[in-house]
């Protein structure tokens, strides 16, 4: 019932984006291709989806976390204090936010694929010999099973990022910081690891396995980005909570 | 060294275009200069690929994919620094590059069209001439209003702001692509333009539709009390009526004789029926209308002054909304009990005219000649000495005319006495 609640009050916003992003996704993926050599079914797809890969942290954050915001500073959530406990009010915004967060990305992500697989039909070139491309058998062989895989694994990496937004709009002050703050991060993120020469931990790899060349890619690339990430919003949360003393029901 | 200087002059405009629309500082303001250039410094020396100066005459950017990064860095800046609400921010950081890149554009333009467009002049020329545009507008008191309108939330002055940037940074592209003649770029920049023109002209008559609707709340919350009142004394007569009824009942049954019965049954009948002006206004096909009337009439006894109403005309769905009916027999009414004694009766009545409505208001007066009557629509005429006066048949004639009415004035003889008649014929 809470969870209904929750979801309710981001339904608009999260609708029109989902909506959005998953007619472009598709448009893009039926018509980019055009120009490129394609060697399997899954090729249109990551061609037609190369951009959201860096836009991802702005679609899981300004359409969901803008409501929490808005609760403190009208104080709404000081009213919840004496019907609901603290903990349980906030886990099931979390929960709302996270699944609204995570259908923001899958699902475009994986109509987009369906789109390519069975309404694109681009004409395949035989790949040469030197091409390798991450997971190539199972990309080859079961691009569905492929892309429904990758496409829940972008799910939840969707989810990691709207949670900083979320800690972020539990302490912050400013909207445009808890807003932009996770795709500033994950830009710069971006920037550090290919500044030290080791864009295989970046979190742009772990989301777009396929940015980079597969010879670089290790399961390594999965973990280490996402981790890092648990890590600064583990560290906001102590910097906020023990370092400034701002407390989550005042504003 | 020089270098520096360019940073320098593109982070001072930054900052002053930010100060121009943003008013309170949380902080101090002269360090919001240091952090300006210092965007300034981050997005063209790390984040920017080229070397040429003239690649950052507008934008300290030399890509459209950095300029969303410089965007987000200002938002934070002016969200840090000014206390404002989130829409000001938001908006005002819009018009923040807006204005950015006119003034530079402006100089570089001036600049190049009389052959400076390269060189000392186009790189540290067009600059320093872009902040002294700048100092021209806050001089001129125009960043004030734009500042004002922007903290207002006024949605034109957004979507001018917002539209202005989108025209300016696609100009800002291909000025940096060099390709308007060879590219995509001149039937991408038509349709773009004209999407802005469109939305341009979308959001003004929702700004209309807007303010009507708003206007039109005020005058039903300031009327509709009214109207419940004469509702009220309507209902008053009625149940006075309903006694009335029963006493003449039983004034017959208890006479003796007709010529008896026909005596009580006058005496008790002479009084009861609804007021003539209420009957009038209970006619009146809009309500807000009958509700200032109403409220009219009571002004008008309260000076002695009799209001005789006479309505057989449909007012509402004519070519003056019901908003500038109210403004038009406002005025009107206004002035008649202005020009009337105690004693005197105020005749206002609205009939049909051959598909038009014929509204006229009329006020004892001693007669005025022809040069006076026409005298009496221009601005700033009045029969006080007061000075701010004389602007409502100003106001009523230029309203009448602009939805193809004609104003109507006339010396009348009307019951002995001589009647000046105010009034419109309305399509």
């Amino acid at each position: 019932m809470l969870l209904c609640l929750e979801l309710k009050k981001i339904r608009k916003p999260v609708l029109i984006t989902l909506f959005g992003m998953t007619i472009l996704a598709c448009i893009l993926t039926c018509t980019l291709y055009r120009d490129y050599q394609v060697c399997f079914v899954l090729d249109p797809w990551e061609i037609g989806t190369e951009y959201f890969g860096l836009l991802f942290p702005l679609l899981v954050t300004v359409p969901i976390c803008w409501q929490l915001y808005y609760e403190r500073r009208n104080h709404f959530l000081i009213y919840t204090l004496p019907r609901i406990s603290k903990k349980r009010y906030m886990g099931a915004k979390w929960l709302a936010y996270a699944l609204a967060a995570f259908l923001i990305v899958f699902i475009p992500y994986f109509l987009s694929a369906l789109c390519s697989i069975y309404i694109a039909n681009p004409s395949l070139q035989p790949p040469s010999e030197k091409y390798i491309h991450i997971f190539h058998s199972f990309f080859k062989e079961a691009p569905l099973v492929y892309s429904l895989l990758l496409s829940l694994w972008k799910g939840i990496l969707g989810v990691l990022v709207m949670t900083f937004g979320f800690v972020l709009a539990l302490y912050s002050e400013n909207l445009f910081i808890v807003l932009t703050a996770p795709f500033v991060y994950v830009v710069l993120e971006n920037f550090g690891w290919a500044i030290l020469g080791i864009p295989k931990y970046r979190l742009i790899t772990a989301f777009e396995p396929s940015s980079l060349s597969s010879a670089v890619v290790s399961g390594a690339s999965f973990v280490v980005g996402p981790l890092l990430l648990c890590i600064v919003i583990g560290i906001t949360v102590l910097y906020y909570s023990k370092v400034k003393h701002y407390a989550v029901y005042e504003m | 060294m020089l270098v520096l200087l360019e940073f320098l002059l593109d982070g001072i405009l930054l900052a002053l275009c930010s100060i121009g629309l943003f008013d309170r500082s949380k902080r101090n303001p002269s360090l919001l200069f240091l952090l300006c250039s210092a965007l300034c410094v981050i997005f063209r020396t790390w984040v920017g690929g080229s070397e040429t100066p003239l690649y950052y005459l507008l934008l300290p950017a030399d890509s459209i994919w950095v300029l969303p990064f410089l965007f987000i860095g200002a938002l934070w800046l002016n969200s840090l620094w000014f206390q404002a609400s989130e829409g000001h921010i938001f908006w005002g950081t819009t018009a923040q590059f807006a204005l950015y890149l006119l003034v530079k554009f402006v100089c570089a333009l001036g600049l190049g069209l009389i052959g400076l467009e390269s060189g000392f002049w186009a790189v540290y020329g067009s600059r320093l001439l872009a902040i002294l545009l700048w100092w021209l507008l806050w001089e001129t008191g125009t960043l004030h209003w734009l500042r004002d309108r922007l903290s207002d939330g006024d949605t034109l002055i957004r979507v001018i702001a917002c539209n202005s940037l989108l025209v300016l940074v696609l100009l800002w592209t291909a000025y940096l692509q060099y390709t308007f003649s060879r590219g995509i770029w001149l039937p991408v920049a038509i349709s773009i333009l004209a999407i802005l023109i469109l939305a341009d002209g979308l959001a003004f008559i929702w700004d209309q539709h807007h303010i009507q609707n708003r206007q039109r709340s005020r005058l039903l919350e300031q009327y509709l009390p009214m109207v419940e009142e004469l509702v009220e004394s309507v209902r008053a007569r009625q149940h006075e009526f309903n006694n009335r009824m029963l006493a003449v009942s039983a004034a017959v049954d208890m006479a003796a004789t007709l010529d008896e019965a026909k005596t009580t049954v006058a005496g008790l009948v002479g009084q009861v029926g609804l007021d003539a002006t209420d009957r009038e206004l209970l006619r009146c096909d809009s309500k807000v209308i009958s509700g200032m009337l109403f409220g009219k009439t009571k002004q008008a006894e309260l000076r002695h002054i009799r209001l005789e109403i006479a309505i057989t005309a449909a007012l509402l769905h004519r070519s003056l909304s019901e908003t500038g009916w109210v403004e038009l027999i406002g005025i009107l009414v206004d002035n008649a009990l202005e020009a009337s004694a105690s004693g005197d009766t105020i005749f206002l009545r609205a009939e049909n005219e051959n598909g038009m409505v014929r509204l006229t208001v009329s006020n004892p007066c001693s007669p005025v000649s022809n040069i006076e009557l026409t005298e009496m629509f221009k601005r700033g005429w009045s029969t006080k000495a007061d000075t701010g006066r004389g602007y409502g048949l100003f106001n009523a004639c230029r309203l009448v005319e602009q939805h193809g009415g004609k104003i109507i004035i006339r010396n009348e003889r009307m019951c002995g006495q001589n009647y000046l008649t105010i009034g419109a014929l309305v399509p």
